[in-house]
């Protein structure tokens, strides 16, 4: 009887898994776009706030965290934008989409493991880069900015968000990996698409909507519905033998 | 489902691969027209054809990455179709570019197959296939580092790491040095003896001549199916063709005609083709009245090979003395 991982994840799915995570090593791009891009994401606010004046008036405290609060949105929707564009692009352009849908994996588990190849990472080093932030934070920025950055309902934000919008990021960019037929294209298209995605965060960041638990509820929500909208298409418009005519 | 030694075929299997009027159309245009053929395990099966004649749209059927439009194809016993998972757990396919993931190691590249179809000793079973394509000094090098023909052995050692029941090979010896392609012979043979199927895509008509115990010819429907010796037999009949060390004489002529069973003589400078009515018995009387009235036989072979047969079943010219008409349709 197959365990519940093996139920979730079977053999073909994990091995495939695994083997994205390796091509990543070995990708200069996709190693500079999934650590060096989070590194400068976590550095900016960090500097932004240390470079800040504590005595400024609170509304400009609260504006100056909520921008710095923004660039953690910014990384779980950036971040799979550049691997998704390239997952499936990547396999067309190696010429080894053909040969790996011969393995034993369903159309479902084959899209299944690419987004969990894309989004996993993602959300992992967007949670990183921010834990690491507010650690930098609580040692070295002064208050009220120190506060304010370790107000729980921003971790609640950053850390309850980054799942829906890394999988909003990753399955705009597996669709239009799976239809474009050029790598570059695929990136500026992905990260085009998922910039509206950004734009209700925006509004929170910049203290236009209130920050707080009934907030971070709604957005949750709201993009978890459009994922869910988006894996239907998804499943409904990803077929073997599209995929390898668009790839031929 | 029963083990067939351990290859995993279906009690229903009766053939390792069976197709009933396969037929694919694209946006209207006939790729694969009805193709009927039965490939018994543990043959090497060669399927030929002019570019664009439906092999490859074929293969892709086979191997569940095309959905007939219609007809009915099992591998292993399972149907493409309705258990499309049974049948890529059997297979093991070996496309025609190498499709290998450039930056990854040959270890790396393999290990993925491997652990897809849950291969037990992973290690050792990639240790194993790649020995026996003469790459195991080449399983941690990058990929990106190797050469063609490499790469296209290090691609057949993936697609037979999980010893699958029915191998499709696409073009295996495709851009491989002579010395390679002899080698990537010899591997398909110890695969046969060891009880894969092979079913092989090839443009080689020598290869499919030395290596397949029978063929299929396909220009978009089965054009013809059988053995390499016995389609030459059909265009060319009982005839043979004798090269002489001189130049041919009449008396040499006259002593061949009056051979018991020889048919029709076409006489050349140094060589004269004979069609016999009993090629075996006839063969060994013809050189003895060539010695006889004096003649040097050089070589004695039988009309036609594999490749003019080919050229004739796919332009459709089949005018040749002794012409049987090719079984069109026919499953074996």
């Amino acid at each position: 009887m197959r365990t519940t991982l093996g139920h979730w994840f079977p053999p073909a799915m994990r091995a495939l898994i695994r083997k994205e995570f390796r091509e990543y090593r070995h990708h200069r791009a996709i190693l500079l776009t999934g650590l060096g891009l989070p590194l400068v994401f976590m550095m900016l606010p960090f500097l932004n706030l240390v470079g800040f004046d504590p005595d400024a008036p609170p509304d400009k405290v609260n504006l100056a965290v909520g921008q710095s609060m923004f660039v953690f949105f910014l990384t779980p929707a950036i971040v799979p934008a550049a691997l998704a564009a390239y997952s499936i692009i990547g396999e067309k352009e190696q010429g080894t989409l053909e040969a790996i849908l011969t393995l034993p994996l369903t159309d479902r588990q084959f899209l299944h493991a690419k987004i969990f190849a894309v989004a996993a990472p993602a959300v992992v080093a967007s949670s990183l880069v921010y834990l690491g932030f507010t650690a930098l934070s609580a040692l070295v920025v002064k208050e009220p900015l120190r506060s304010e950055v370790l107000d729980p309902i921003w971790s609640v934000g950053v850390l309850g968000l980054g799942v829906p919008l890394a999988l909003f990021s990753t399955l705009t960019g597996l669709s239009i990996s799976a239809r474009a037929r050029d790598l570059r294209v695929a990136e500026q298209l992905a990260g085009m698409v998922i910039l509206p995605a950004l734009a209700p965060v925006a509004l929170v960041a910049f203290r236009v909507v209130p920050v707080n638990l009934a907030t971070w509820a709604t957005f949750f929500a709201v993009v978890m519905l459009v994922d869910l909208l988006l894996l239907a298409v998804a499943y409904r418009t990803f077929e073997r033998e599209r995929a390898i005519a668009l790839a031929a | 489902m029963v083990d067939d030694g351990d290859r995993g075929f279906s009690d229903r299997a009766a053939a390792a691969i069976e197709v009933h009027d396969l037929t694919r159309l694209f946006s209207g245009t006939t790729a694969v027209d009805r193709l009927s053929l039965r490939v018994e395990r543990g043959e090497i099966f060669g399927f030929l054809g002019p570019n664009g004649a439906g092999k490859t749209t074929t293969l892709r059927m086979l191997s569940t990455l095309l959905r007939p439009t219609a007809g009915e194809a099992w591998v292993a016993g399972f149907d493409v179709t309705r258990e499309p998972m049974e049948v890529r757990r059997r297979l093991g396919v070996m496309t025609e570019r190498p499709a290998l993931y450039e930056r990854l190691t040959v270890d790396a590249n393999l290990r993925l197959w491997a652990e897809a179809h849950e291969v037990p000793d992973a290690d050792g079973a990639i240790r194993t296939a790649l020995e026996a394509v003469d790459l195991g000094d080449r399983r941690h090098h990058s990929v990106s580092s190797l050469s063609k023909g490499l790469r296209q052995r290090a691609s057949l050692a993936r697609a037979i790491l999980h010893r699958p029941a029915v191998l499709l090979l696409d073009e295996p010896s495709s851009g491989l040095d002579p010395a390679a392609a002899v080698q990537v012979e010899a591997m398909i043979r110890e695969l046969v003896r060891d009880g894969t199927t092979v079913f092989l895509n090839t443009h080689r008509l020598a290869e499919a001549q030395r290596l397949c115990d029978r063929v299929a010819i396909l220009k978009t429907g089965l054009v013809a199916l059988g053995r390499p010796a016995e389609l030459r037999a059909r265009i060319f009949g009982n005839a043979i063709s004798v090269q002489l060390a001189d130049p041919l004489t009449v008396a040499v002529t006259e002593a061949v005609r009056r051979v018991p069973g020889v048919e029709h003589l076409a006489a050349q400078r140094t060589s004269f083709e004979c069609r016999l009515k009993d090629i075996e018995e006839g063969t060994p009387c013809v050189v003895a009245a060539v010695v006889a009235a004096g003649g040097r036989v050089l070589e004695v072979k039988a009309a036609g090979d594999l490749e003019q047969a080919y050229l004739d079943l796919v332009s459709g010219d089949s005018s040749q003395p002794g012409v049987q008409e090719p079984g069109l349709r026919e499953a074996a």
